[in-house]
């Protein structure tokens, strides 16, 4: 680009010409090297002095980083995608009706609730040498020995069985 | 006489020469030579973009390395009336928007920047406004553009500096072209305005110009 053309594009500021990028690369490029066109045109507008920003040089290193980079962030994403994907409500409920299964059909079957060291308490259920679920306690003395006062207490007993649920009233919704 | 049935090096022959639409058409497709095509070809411009908006070469790689992760995984919401440079761009924008903003909540003490200024002064002693070398203009640019809201900043950068259309900026800023020339208006009278304020040495000199100008 010649002075001339510079001076006919852009009578008042670069800035505020519509110019096609292209044409404005060029004259960015003339402004860069003419210092007489440049001294007028940021007389004329000094904000076109902030067209000559510097260029960022970027090598094929640079490239090779953003590469390497963004494949160990995508495997990260995969990654993290595959180990905090929650359980599907199908195999949640699956899972629910399995134990609740078991526990219907195991005869003497009880949950039991026991105190830790640190004065917190629990629902254990243990197994006995046979491999069966079997209670350590009776049902009835899990309720007499509850002294939580937020808790919900659910029975049921047939012939074979006791099935207690006992549930913590300060995780109602 | 064998025949060639997978040259990894022929495919990157071929992405080489097809257009960016063409690559994104083909990464959304999952095709992960053209993705690779892709970064190879926009690592450049979108690192060269960034630094302009955040000023940091090594926060720029950072900002370029997250626009190809969501690039991948947003291939799916690439439309054709998009142009492809303009989706990059709006990505990597807005992403270094974000840098920005989080970054200024995290750095409000302005002592390194009047460090930096002082060194700038101290370099352009009794020169002409015109003569500053790009290096100190974009010190002087950086403290000047902290008077200007993120829009008329990016707008005048992509406009300005970067040289893109109207409707380019305009579809990469989210507005449309006649607020892209408001932003634009604006911002130059800022910073016209802040360089005068700050600088009052150069006043006279695009004063006299002016004047010399107007007397031709």
């Amino acid at each position: 680009m010649t002075c001339a053309e510079l001076r006919q594009l852009a009578p008042d500021s670069l800035l505020a010409s519509e110019l096609e990028p292209v044409e404005h690369r060029r004259a960015a490029e003339h402004l860069r090297e003419c210092p007489e066109c440049r001294r007028r045109a940021v007389a004329a507008d000094p904000a076109v002095l902030f067209l000559d920003l510097p260029l960022l040089e970027v090598t094929a290193a640079d490239v090779t980083a953003v590469r390497s980079a963004v494949g160990a962030m995508r495997r990260a994403r995969v990654l993290e995608n595959e180990t905090s994907r929650p359980l599907s409500r199908w195999w949640r409920h699956a899972a629910a009706a399995a134990l609740l299964a078991a526990l219907l059909l195991v005869p003497g079957t009880a949950p039991v609730e026991h105190e830790a060291g640190d004065g917190s308490r629990g629902i254990e259920t243990l197994i006995d040498e046979g491999g069966f679920l079997a209670s350590a306690t009776e049902p009835s003395s899990i309720i007499e020995n509850l002294n939580r006062p937020q808790a919900r207490i659910y029975q049921l007993t047939e012939e074979d069985l006791s099935l207690v649920m006992i549930v913590d009233e300060s995780l109602d919704l | 006489m064998p025949f060639l049935v997978h040259s990894k090096s022929r495919d990157r022959i071929k992405w080489d020469k097809v257009s960016d639409r063409d690559l994104l058409r083909a990464i959304q497709a999952g095709d992960e030579e053209a993705f690779d095509q892709l970064i190879q070809r926009k690592t450049g411009p979108l690192m060269q973009l960034a630094y302009r908006i955040v000023g940091d070469r090594a926060e720029a790689q950072d900002i370029v390395q997250v626009t190809f992760v969501r690039v991948w995984e947003k291939r799916h919401a690439f439309a054709e009336r998009w142009s492809p440079n303009t989706w990059l761009y709006r990505i990597a924008t807005n992403l270094a928007i974000d840098h920005l903003r989080s970054r200024r909540g995290r750095e409000r003490s302005t002592e390194p920047v009047r460090h930096h200024l002082r060194q700038v002064a101290d370099s352009r002693n009794r020169r002409q406004l015109s003569e500053l070398h790009s290096r100190e203009v974009a010190g002087i640019f950086e403290r000047l553009a902290s008077c200007l809201t993120e829009k008329q900043r990016l707008v005048f950068l992509l406009r300005g500096a970067e040289g893109l259309s109207s409707q380019e900026v305009a579809e990469i800023v989210g507005c449309r072209p006649s607020t892209v020339r408001n932003h634009l208006f604006a911002a130059r009278k800022k910073l016209r305005g802040e360089l005068l304020r700050l600088y009052p040495e150069y006043a006279v000199s695009v004063t006299a110009d002016d004047d010399a100008e107007g007397g031709r």
